[in-house]
């Protein structure tokens, strides 16, 4: 038994410590939260353990894996910690806030024997999955336009630090790196990247931005990211547009499994919106899996620290040329 | 009565204005000219009452007409217009305009001096939705418009259109003007930043098949544009006319050719589907009868056909240059570009 600890008992925190209910070969053992009944509330359906401490943790032999859910800002100085003591390392996404700790995180990681998988979780999305096969088979034969949206209303997670443009990113840099560490997973490099966004008009709880971006291989792609839609609401939806064909997609016309809340009884924002999938298995199960194949398997994993980088570069891009009102272009 | 000629069947367009013309009232379709002699013969059979020229020059010399329908390829509108205001025919110009701001100038100019209206042919101002539109966010309900995510995909129209000489450019210059008329038209500002990266992936030909265009207007909104030819031929329908709005009070989505009606026919085993209702070009084609029998400005004159052609030409300017583009573009800018 793989004895695991979720840091961070936030919107993340509660949906990994759900799936470890999935994944015979591994066990909660821990969950840590600055806010202990928050804690004590994802650890007690798995019988864990809770604190606001990280050094038990830490110090447990039991824990050989950490799943690293706290907020953007909250990344190399608990790398280190686990780096120092260890562990397997499960962070979510996106790799860091900024480029510099980004690549201290990569060069923290250098030689590191341990397995550490960024949480890109996209990639376990079967239509995205599947889409990267038939794109790869020459179903649609080469790629010309690509066109990915991701759209929800404003996520009020834990403690609103998605309000917080500096610590999140906006809606420009915390969705825009799933589809971007996507799209480069199945499309290659990106070269070059044009943005308009919201970021200067700093919109507390919303946010918006399209971008531009050319390919290595010469494609273009749309990208859309959207804090702006009506409360509660989420959807994603993308076209890959080919020279022998197309492929669509659009969540709103894929769900199995539809319900339909008819009274709103009160007036508290809704939180994050996980789209109602009906499913044997959910993406996020099927990314812990992964994550713990290859702890006990010795494989590295899919998304290594240099994709989460890649990603990160792309999405900190846009904010960049948000700014400038520039194109950049991505070494 | 209006007694109305068509230069070209050469646009694709061609034929749906000829066909509206023989469902209004006040007008007359006396005659049409085409130098393609089969598509010339088959239009006769398919439009027997018009006589058919085999030259436009011919027709405006001879054929009774008190208007002109201009759909040729792209490059020949300016000198069919220019012809034709000088013969005092009224003009409706299919889009884009021409293919410089030159030509462009220069025939508005000449249609003012000799008289004749000219309008643009941008059909999808008359859809319903964008009259609606139009409503809807002059009352405010949107609040501050902050961003606008739009699409106009198509097929590849092939022929003349991949041609840049006759085109004047591929998918930008087929497909940017049409939105970039919408937004000028609901909103009541220009644009004045242009930014477009393109790519020819999907075709064997030499213009631009997929086109991504980024739009400023003045004081925002920023605006996406998709003007690919990125439909397959395999594809339910010909492509969209999409406009997402974001606004700080409401968000708006404009679809201007839905999904009515999901078709499956085994004879081609294949997926199609039909958008229902309003025909567009019969609405435009009422407009521009209306303006010249109560000698009124066209709803849409050549300066918006001037300024959506602009934002095209921009767009090209951008890709060579990787940086974005200001509008306006000065005439002589436009040159050294070229």
């Amino acid at each position: 038994m793989l004895g695991c600890a979720i840091i961070g008992a936030g919107f993340m925190g509660e949906i990994h410590a759900a799936s470890m209910h999935h994944i015979p070969s591994a066990q909660l053992k821990w969950v840590v939260d600055k806010n202990p009944d928050r804690a004590k509330e994802l650890a007690q359906p798995n019988n864990a353990r809770y604190t606001d401490r990280i050094d038990p943790v830490l110090n447990d032999p039991d824990v050989v894996a950490v799943i690293h859910c706290l907020p953007t800002i909250f990344r190399l100085d608990f790398l280190k910690q686990y780096v120092s003591a260890e562990k397997h390392i499960f962070c979510e996404k996106p790799l860091a806030r900024t480029l510099t700790e980004a690549r201290a995180i990569k060069r923290l990681l250098q030689g590191y024997k341990k397995v550490f998988m960024v949480g890109h979780v996209v990639r376990f999305f079967w239509e995205y999955e599947q889409t990267r096969q038939l794109v790869r088979s020459n179903a649609i034969g080469t790629p010309g336009i690509v066109r990915f949206s991701r759209c929800g209303g404003f996520p009020r997670g834990g403690t609103d630090w998605y309000g917080d443009y500096e610590a999140s990113g906006g809606a420009a840099l915390d969705l825009s790196v799933h589809d971007f560490d996507y799209m480069l997973w199945t499309f290659g490099p990106i070269k070059r990247i044009f943005a308009k966004g919201l970021a200067k008009t700093q919109l507390r709880h919303g946010d918006y931005m399209l971008a531009i971006l050319k390919f290595a291989n010469g494609m273009i792609a749309h990208s859309e990211v959207s804090w702006a839609e009506p409360l509660g609401s989420f959807f994603t939806r993308f076209e890959v547009c080919g020279s022998k064909g197309m492929i669509e997609f659009d969540s709103r016309k894929a769900s199995s499994f539809t319900l339909t809340e008819k009274a709103v009884g009160d007036d508290t924002l809704p939180g994050l919106v996980v789209p109602q999938r009906a499913e044997l298995e959910s993406p996020f199960v099927r990314e812990l899996k992964h994550f713990i194949q290859c702890i006990e398997q010795k494989k590295k994993p899919l998304i290594t620290v240099d994709a989460g980088l890649r990603a990160l570069t792309a999405s900190l891009g846009c904010l960049e040329s948000i700014q400038t009102g520039r194109p950049v272009n991505i070494k | 009565m209006i007694r109305i000629a068509l230069l070209s069947f050469e646009h694709v367009h061609a034929c749906g204005y000829a066909e509206v013309l023989g469902q209004l009232q006040n007008v007359k379709f006396t005659a049409f000219a085409d130098d393609n002699p089969k598509r010339r013969r088959a239009m006769a059979r398919r439009f027997p009452k018009p006589k058919a020229y085999a030259s436009w020059r011919r027709l405006l010399a001879e054929a009774p007409c008190d208007a002109v329908i201009i759909t040729s390829a792209n490059a020949r509108h300016y000198e069919m217009g220019i012809a034709a205001a000088k013969a005092g025919k009224h003009i409706l110009c299919e889009k884009p305009i021409t293919t410089t701001l030159e030509d462009a100038r220069d025939l508005i100019d000449t249609c003012a001096a000799h008289n004749v209206k000219l309008q643009v042919a941008f059909p999808v101002r008359y859809c319903a939705a964008i009259q609606q539109a139009r409503n809807v966010i002059a009352s405010g309900e949107l609040g501050e418009i902050l961003a606008i995510n739009t699409t106009n995909h198509g097929t590849m129209p092939g022929g003349w259109f991949a041609n840049k000489k006759l085109a004047g450019g591929g998918a930008i210059m087929d497909h940017t003007v049409h939105v970039v008329d919408l937004l000028r038209y609901l909103l009541g500002k220009e644009f004045t930043r242009v930014y477009s990266e393109s790519t020819t992936k999907l075709y064997p030909i030499k213009v631009e098949d997929c086109a991504l265009l980024m739009l400023e207007m003045a004081d925002g909104p920023f605006v996406s544009l998709d003007a690919s030819w990125s439909r397959p031929p395999s594809y339910k329908t010909w492509g969209n006319v999409v406009l997402e709005f974001k606004g700080t009070k409401s968000n708006l989505s404009l679809d201007c050719f839905p999904t009515t009606l999901n078709i499956y026919q085994n004879k081609t085993m294949r997926h199609t589907t039909l958008s229902g209702g309003d025909n567009f070009d019969r609405e435009m084609m009422a407009a521009f009868v209306d303006a010249i029998i109560n000698n009124r400005k066209p709803d849409i004159t050549g300066e918006d056909g001037y300024k959506a052609l602009e934002v095209a030409l921009a767009a090209y300017q951008a890709i060579k240059r990787r940086q974005p583009v200001s509008l306006p573009l000065g005439l002589g800018q436009v040159r050294a570009a070229n």
